[in-house]
């Protein structure tokens, strides 16, 4: 079989996987809103509605109908585009959705770069330099990051770095107050400040950008150094590793092999703790006024908008679903056995 | 008849850790491999045969390390080799296979494409010239279709054309000696005698001299010109294949062998079976607790005797048992 | 003592059970303890730093925030503990039938789970309680409903190992029913491994309550929460008034590093029984 032809097999499958997911999302978010009151137009249409809209919305929910076909109707809302009202904003919630994504996608791709990175090396050394001083180092810092909670640990980067060193700028977003955002090419401020040719600009963005990903990067990152570590130590005591070792066989070899060995493992570990961050990410965008999907999604939860609460839980289906994907395929790429 | 490999006073130890005192699994082993030969090494599960075997390699699990003793290959002593003096030797002049070529193979890498590292490793030559050997090799250990088998993954492989390919993954860089670590136990008797074919025409024709590692008399009966008797981290009788098996004179080997035809038991020595408990080794012979034979004198230290030219026991009671 | 057998006490586990039961001690014990009531209202000490008089300092509404912090673990743990025991019942009850009976129900149930596993439950466990009440009892419900897929599908899944070992053919050979093959037979296995995980459960547990405080919804001030004193507090960081903020935070810390370090040994004597 050709490369393409497993790839898009591959795809199929997952996407036969992650429709249930997706569905159950949909069902849940419908769900959600019948929970709330026996009149769910009033959550949607929002506390300062009048009599007039809200029966105007109760019509467009069908709620006089019955409950599948709510659903039903709901279901090709979602499919041709209408996904509701924010009564915050006043916007369609699918317009303030694209917004929320790049500053989201920006965060979270930041600190997990970061938290990957370190958490695979460092496991990764530490397993191979097992019972030495940076083993002990790495073995106490990732039991420590997995026990702090992540919104305190933001607080106490933001007490330390920014207030007790003034190292980095105080939590007010992705920019400071006067600063003017990039022309949007990609939505994130890094990357279109770059192609603007603004470096300044983008030397700040990162600026601002360092202390909300360094607090993902050290919580998702000990997760995948508790992985990385006990998946080497693994392979390193394993039957494999020992008879490569009799053939003679370089140490730059026998490294490749265990990555190799250990990656579906370690890459399974990342997805799940890209899943966990895409609520933990939330929390950070909370603290760090980051205005990115995390915020919104809370933000709507707290003040009942309920259009959004329900566009946010449908989002985040999809991007686990995505998530998954993406991990289907760095498996295969290492094992090129599932391709067959 | 040079030796091409030798261990004088080998002491193993494990448990170098900061709970556990240290205890020797392996004390004062002595083996000889002449050029050319079939060396059987037999022993009780937990002697220690496979860590003796290992340890030549330099590959002791973590824990366990070589305490004192020499290891000669080819009258150089390899037992203080640092690691990266130890890859020279490693899959080029010394090679081993063990048990499970499932868990020795990478599951995630094509057959040819493994061998053809091992190859390049100790051999300059490009891919093809490389891949050209390896199809060679393949052949040569008996394997049809070798294009094909180049191309497949170890998973698709059945129990002994598995092991084949181990067997030519180890020789394929004309080692002076193979270390074989129980290759055949855990395969169907009729791939069994095949593989063990296999190996011994192949040495032969190499003139790779071979350790091998069983519990199974019969093999060694079989396959290999010379024997040594382990017993308890212990060589406790040692020379050519059937002056040993013809005329034991160690207790241990004689009840060995009285298993091997339950029915027509000649020493009929009665044995209690338990395993040795090696924390307790001291400095007598090791036998003493389950011997027939023990007295006082047994628990003085050993010395070993010459029954033969190449015939070697240590027995406190050695010419006799037969009193 | 001698200090070589105090050494050796102090592994990893102990230490575990030791802050554990510290906090345990704290949090039942906390009304005879000589602390400040944590609902009173010091006027003249608003946003005090920590000092001798208030250890911790105290919030801009002027309550203490040592005896807030040690009356929010009460809270807390309770919550998570409750929780966990539910989740527990449940997933004994609810894995051991489904994996037993096996069939179309047991692959449905498997399918749901999975889809559990593969969504960050937190945000979830936000959203219904944002539409649901405030009691404790809702926020207990919710936990348990977070942690209930997990063992549940841990349960399930130990069951299907076992059911097909040898011994439970030759039990129901010997005619025993399908109730008592499961307590007496299947349970005894099946449930130590679960056991295992619960510390990490209790963990997470509390750091959902904290997080649901955080946001907003479930418990609100001024029921001293660790979340929620967080939450206040969190204004405060960037003008110098860390305590507010900070201390709730290293409760959390400490009680979740206790439950990782028993979780971690756990783990690790599990898995040399199995070698």
């Amino acid at each position: 079989m050709t490369f393409l032809k497993s790839l898009s097999l591959l795809f199929v499958r997952r996407i036969a996987f992650s429709a249930p997911l997706i569905i159950g999302a949909s069902f849940l978010s419908f769900g959600i809103l019948r929970l709330g009151s026996s009149n769910p137009a009033i959550l949607v249409a929002g506390p300062q509605a009048d009599a007039e809209t809200i029966n105007r919305i109760g019509e467009e929910l069908g709620l006089t109908k019955p409950f599948l076909e709510q659903y039903f109707m709901y279901l090709q809302k979602l499919l041709s585009g209408d996904w509701g009202t924010s009564w915050i904003s006043g916007l369609p919630v699918l317009t303030d959705l694209f917004g929320r994504i790049p500053p989201t996608l920006e965060l979270l791709g930041f600190g997990l770069s970061l938290g990957v990175l370190g958490g695979v090396t460092l496991g990764f050394l530490s397993a191979k330099k097992q019972g030495k001083f940076l083993d002990s180092v790495t073995k106490s810092m990732s039991l420590v990051g997995v026990s702090m909670p992540i919104f305190w640990i933001g607080l106490l980067f933001i007490s330390v770095f920014t207030f007790n060193f003034r190292f980095f700028p105080p939590p007010l977003g992705r920019l400071g107050l006067f600063d003017i955002a990039p022309e949007k090419v990609t939505g994130l401020y890094t990357i279109d400040s770059l192609i603007a040719g603004d470096f300044g600009l983008f030397l700040k963005s990162i600026h601002y950008l360092l202390l909300p990903a360094l607090t993902i990067a050290v919580v998702s990152g000990s997760q995948i150094l508790k992985q990385s570590r006990a998946s080497t130590l693994e392979l390193l005591n394993s039957e494999g590793v020992r008879f490569y070792k009799s053939q003679g066989m370089s140490t730059f070899k026998i490294n490749k092999m265990i990555l190799q060995l250990a990656s579906p493992t370690i890459f399974t570990t990342i997805a799940m703790t890209t899943i966990y961050a895409l609520a933990g990410s939330a929390l950070v965008e909370l603290i760090f006024s980051w205005g990115g999907l995390g915020q919104w999604g809370l933000s709507a939860i707290t003040s009942l908008d309920y259009a959004v609460v329900q566009a946010y839980v449908l989002t985040l289906a999809i991007a686990s679903a995505i998530i998954f994907l993406i991990l289907d395929i760095f498996v295969a790429l290492v094992d090129k056995r599932k391709l067959q | 008849m040079t030796n091409v490999l030798e261990i004088h006073n080998l002491a193993i130890q494990i448990g170098e850790s900061e709970n556990v005192a240290p205890s020797k699994i392996i004390n004062n082993l002595e083996l000889s491999v002449r050029k050319g030969e079939i060396h059987g090494l037999v022993g009780e599960t937990g002697a220690g045969k496979s860590m003796s075997v290992w340890s030549i390699m330099g590959l002791l699990p973590r824990g366990m390390e070589v305490k004192s003793g020499e290891i000669l290959f080819d009258g150089k002593e390899i037992s203080g080799l640092s690691e990266k003096q130890f890859k020279e030797i490693r899959g080029k002049e010394l090679a081993i296979i063990s048990q499970n070529p499932f868990g020795s193979l990478n599951p995630v890498k094509k057959i040819g494409k493994q061998l053809v590292d091992f190859y390049r490793q100790h051999n300059d030559s490009t891919f093809a010239e490389a891949s050209q050997k390896v199809l060679e090799e393949l052949s040569a250990v008996g394997i049809p279709d070798p294009v094909r088998r180049f191309h497949s993954y170890p998973n698709q492989l059945s129990g002994g054309m598995a092991q084949r390919i181990l067997i030519a993954a180890a020789m394929i860089n004309r080692p002076k000696v193979l270390l074989a670590d129980e290759p055949t136990t855990g395969l169907d008797v009729t791939i069994q005698s095949q593989i063990l074919e296999l190996i011994k025409n192949r040495c032969q024709e190499l003139g790779t001299s071979v350790l091998f590692i069983t519990h199974d008399l019969g093999i060694i009966a079989q396959y290999c010109d010379y024997v040594s008797v382990m017993f308890a981290g212990n060589i406790v009788e040692s020379g050519p294949m059937k002056d040993v098996f013809l005329r034991p004179q160690h207790p241990y080997t004689r009840q060995l062998l009285d298993t091997t035809r339950p029915n027509n038991k000649k020493f009929n020595y009665k044995d209690n079976g338990t395993p040795p408990d090696l924390k307790l080794i001291h400095k007598g012979c090791n036998y003493n607790y389950r011997c027939q034979f023990a007295s006082d004198e047994c628990k003085t230290p050993l010395s070993t005797s010459r029954v033969d030219a190449a015939h070697i026991v240590r027995c406190h009671k050695f010419g006799k048992l037969d009193d | 003592m001698k200090l070589s057998s105090m050494r050796r006490f102090l592994n990893p586990l102990n230490v575990g059970y030791l802050l554990v039961a510290f906090y345990a001690f704290m949090a039942i014990l906390a009304p005879v303890l000589p602390l400040k009531d944590p609902k009173q209202i010091y006027v003249d000490n608003m946003l005090a730093r920590p000092s001798k008089e208030f250890l911790f300092g105290t919030d801009i509404n002027g309550m203490d925030i040592l005896s807030r912090t040690v009356y929010a673990a009460r809270l807390d743990l309770s919550i998570a503990f409750a929780a966990v025991f539910l989740a527990l019942i449940l997933g004994i009850a609810i894995g051991s039938l489904i994996g037993f009976v096996g069939g179309f129900i047991d692959s449905l149930v498997g399918r749901i789970l999975d889809l559990f596993q593969a969504y960050p439950v937190l945000i979830l466990a936000l959203a219904i309680s944002g539409i649901a009440s405030d009691s404790l009892l809702t926020v207990v419900f919710i936990i348990t409903l977070v942690d209930a897929p997990v063992f549940i599908r841990l349960v399930r899944s130990e069951v299907i190992k076992i059911k097909s070992a040898l011994f439970v053919e030759s039990a129901k050979a010997l005619g025993n029913n399908d109730f008592r093959i499961i307590f007496r037979h299947i349970l005894p296995i099946a449930i130590p491994p679960v056991l295992i995980q619960i510390p990490i459960r209790i963990a997470y547990s509390i750091n959902i309550v904290a997080a649901m405080a955080f946001v907003g919804v479930g418990i609100q001030p001024p029921t001293p929460e660790w979340g929620s004193m967080i939450k206040t507090g969190t204004p405060y960081i960037s003008s110098g008034e860390w305590w507010i903020a900070i201390f709730p935070g290293i409760a959390i810390f400490g009680i979740c590093l206790a439950l990782n370090l028993i979780s971690d040994e756990l783990q690790k004597k599990s898995l040399r029984s199995r070698s």
